[in-house]
């Protein structure tokens, strides 16, 4: 009798032990992990608050980048030499994607601006519309530029320059992207060739359609 | 013109008068020249362009590029771009070596001579003059377009 008393309950911790595991196989999969150069998933990373203003002065914040895939490049206007060959990748990536009518059709191009001094909304318009006007601007205080920056790993350093107007500033060259729930989801790194680019980025949403 | 033929004598005060032997250019220290030459058609708003161009040496022995200079910027400098852990540095150079028989790159994301405080509208189809200093040989003035990267 006394033996019995046992076995009711250990029955039932078992029972209660292998339903948790079995089911934690069977409704929560492991998520498949990716070989994609580049992408984090699982781990996305959710970016910070923050306040700035887009190229035609609306505000923008975490929530705009929600709803599309943004590829993000953070540089300055008046930039030599870097800057504008990441632009010309933007338009190459964005020509060579257009065949890709799904994939082209949610997917944005942001240049958001580590020189707050000299990139105002209006400037940001002019620059990129010289490459492509469908390309968003984004621009901000020093104060919100560096906490959106910290939080991205993203670098940059004005250096000493001639005089007020003539600087350069050091800055990271790698491309951002940003998921439509507004996370930091990919990096593509230096150098950027447009075709390696996109075929990275074809295989990331089609990783995410087959898997999500 | 007169911008020439000061430079000209300059440069022969410049590396007559101290006088090392071994950097005194013989007669037959050929020009350098340049190919495929341009710079970057800067986007309206943009004061900051770029020069990229190859430099071939034809001399027997190696020619220092001390600087580029242009009447159309406030500002010129050799600069390298340097890819350190994701991070584009600007670095600038104080001198360039176009190698005896060689050729020496200047191209979008590495070296390059960066063209700060631009003067005037510089659209494509433009040209620039740039006058490039060297170390052994007088310097030299080419007039280089304004191109639209592709």
């Amino acid at each position: 009798m006394q033996e019995k008393k046992w076995i009711l309950p250990l029955i039932i911790v078992l029972a209660v032990i292998t339903g948790i595991v079995a089911g934690s196989f069977v409704f929560k999969p492991k998520p498949k992990k990716s070989d994609i150069p580049g992408f984090f998933w699982p781990q996305a990373k959710a970016l910070p608050g923050f306040a700035m203003q887009d190229h035609n002065g609306a505000a923008f914040g975490p929530e705009n980048f929600k709803n599309h895939w943004s590829l993000v490049f953070f540089g300055y206007t008046h930039c030599p030499d870097v800057c504008p060959t990441s632009m010309g990748v933007f338009k190459q990536v964005k020509a060579r994607l257009a065949e890709h009518g799904e994939v082209a059709a949610n997917t944005r191009y942001v240049f958001i601006s580590v020189d707050p001094e000299r990139d105002t909304p209006a400037t940001l318009k002019a620059y990129l519309g010289y490459f492509d006007p469908e390309f968003i601007g984004i621009s901000g205080s020093e104060h919100e530029v560096a906490g959106l920056t910290r939080t991205l790993g993203v670098v940059y350093k004005r250096l000493p320059g001639e005089s007020k107007d003539i600087y350069t500033v050091d800055h990271s060259a790698s491309i951002l992207l940003i998921n439509p729930q507004g996370e930091f989801a990919g990096l593509f790194s230096t150098p950027h060739h447009p075709a390696e680019i996109v075929k990275n980025y074809l295989a990331m949403r089609q990783f995410v359609k087959e898997n999500i | 013109m007169n911008k020439l033929i000061i430079f000209l004598v300059l440069g022969a005060c410049g590396y007559f008068a101290p006088l090392a032997a071994a950097e005194v250019p013989t007669q037959n220290t050929p020009a350098l020249k340049i190919h495929q030459a341009w710079i970057r058609e800067a986007p309206p708003v943009s004061s900051t362009s770029a020069g990229y161009m190859e430099l071939e040496n034809e001399g027997d022995t190696d020619v220092v590029l001390n600087g580029v200079s242009s009447p159309d910027f406030n500002m010129t400098m050799l600069h390298d771009v340097v890819i350190e852990d994701g991070v584009a540095r600007m670095l600038h150079r104080e001198q360039l070596v176009i190698p005896a028989r060689g050729r020496l790159a200047l191209q979008p994301g590495g070296l390059h001579i960066m063209l700060m405080g631009r003067k005037r509208p510089l659209e494509a189809g433009a040209t620039v003059e740039l006058t490039f200093e060297f170390k052994q040989i007088p310097a030299q003035t080419f007039s280089v377009p304004v191109k639209r990267a592709e």
